[in-house]
């Protein structure tokens, strides 16, 4: 028995359906922190610079992932990058289908490691790899000090 | 600089409430395949029975029943059913609920049990809840009895035993 069994009949499937109640805080960090209050209150994006080896990254780090070195500076890097990558999206991340697809890219800032994944509004003929675009942000009032503060990428 | 240089402490009440943070609840929703062993013994709970499966080599009498046998590692041969007595093999008196919120004072506690039924080889039984029993009095080698849910609205789950009382 046992082994040899089938079930031939779906209505004698067993099944169990639950939900595991799991919520979450994550905070932001020393440097992360320090970019989205500057985000918010300043509305420009800042890179950390090692005064080692002079890397500049974004998003900020409080340490050199070259040399290890602990980071204190930091420097404005205003809102206008270069588009590097990019990709449509149809479907959100738990699958269910957009009404339009998003056009997501990756965006670099001139001699910073690192970059910026966000929502791309730029029309399709413009949409080419190393065009200069400019974050688009949520007026200073409704800014929370969060991704969602800038609305999407444009096209300078 | 040295890591020892490094300021490193936690964040006070306070300055958690005043850092960014990212507050999330990631969907995990599941569905779980009872299987051939357990679908089986749940199905024999909807209809008032507590079924057990027996392995001959090693002539145990397993409970919950289940497909294979974990000594011998043989399919087991038929199921067996048990009966709905049994003996307390250990315990706890709960002042709390599953989600860690304090049970109030004049609330019942929980009491989970191991509970070794009769009929199945020794050492062979379910954890279910004990009721209608003083905590105080609970003892290990107690006689218990399942109380089970009226038969119309069993749905073949553990919870169509309602829980274990003395006997």
């Amino acid at each position: 028995m046992s082994f040899k069994e089938i079930i031939q009949l779906n209505t004698q499937l067993g099944y169990f359906e639950g939900q595991i109640p799991v919520n979450y805080q994550y905070t932001l960090g020393v440097a992360g922190n320090k970019f989205f209050e500057t985000l918010k209150q300043k509305g420009e994006f800042i890179a950390s610079i090692c005064s080692h080896c002079g890397v500049k990254t974004i998003y900020p780090l409080i340490y050199c992932e070259e040399c290890f070195n602990p980071i204190e500076t930091y420097a404005s890097v205003g809102l206008e990058g270069n588009l590097y990558s990019f990709t449509k999206c149809y479907r959100d991340y738990q699958g269910n289908t957009y009404d339009e697809p998003h056009v997501i890219g990756l965006i670099k800032f001139d001699g910073i490691k690192g970059g910026i994944i966000h929502r791309l509004n730029i029309d399709e003929k413009d949409l080419k790899l190393g065009i200069r675009v400019k974050a688009k942000l949520k007026p200073i009032k409704e800014r929370t000090g969060s991704l969602d503060d800038i609305i999407c990428f444009e096209k300078v | 600089m040295k890591i020892d240089n490094v300021p490193m402490k936690g964040l006070s009440s306070e300055e958690y409430e005043k850092a960014l943070k990212i507050t999330w609840k990631p969907n995990l929703h599941y569905t779980w395949d009872n299987g051939i062993g357990i679908g089986k013994y749940l199905q024999s709970l909807k209809e008032g029975k507590i079924l057990a499966s027996y392995c001959e080599k090693c002539e145990r009498i397993m409970l919950p029943a289940r497909a294979f046998c974990e000594m011998c590692f043989r399919p087991t041969d038929k199921y067996v059913p048990v009966k709905d007595t049994g003996t307390v093999n250990t315990f706890a008196i709960c002042h709390v609920n599953w989600d860690a919120s304090r049970l109030k004072p004049d609330e019942p506690r929980h009491i989970p049990a191991v509970i070794e039924i009769d009929g199945a080889s020794s050492g062979q039984g379910i954890m279910h809840l004990l009721g209608n029993v003083d905590p105080a009095k609970v003892h290990i080698g107690m006689k218990v009895k399942a109380v089970w849910k009226p038969a119309t609205e069993r749905e073949g789950s553990i919870t169509d035993i309602l829980f274990f009382e003395p006997y």
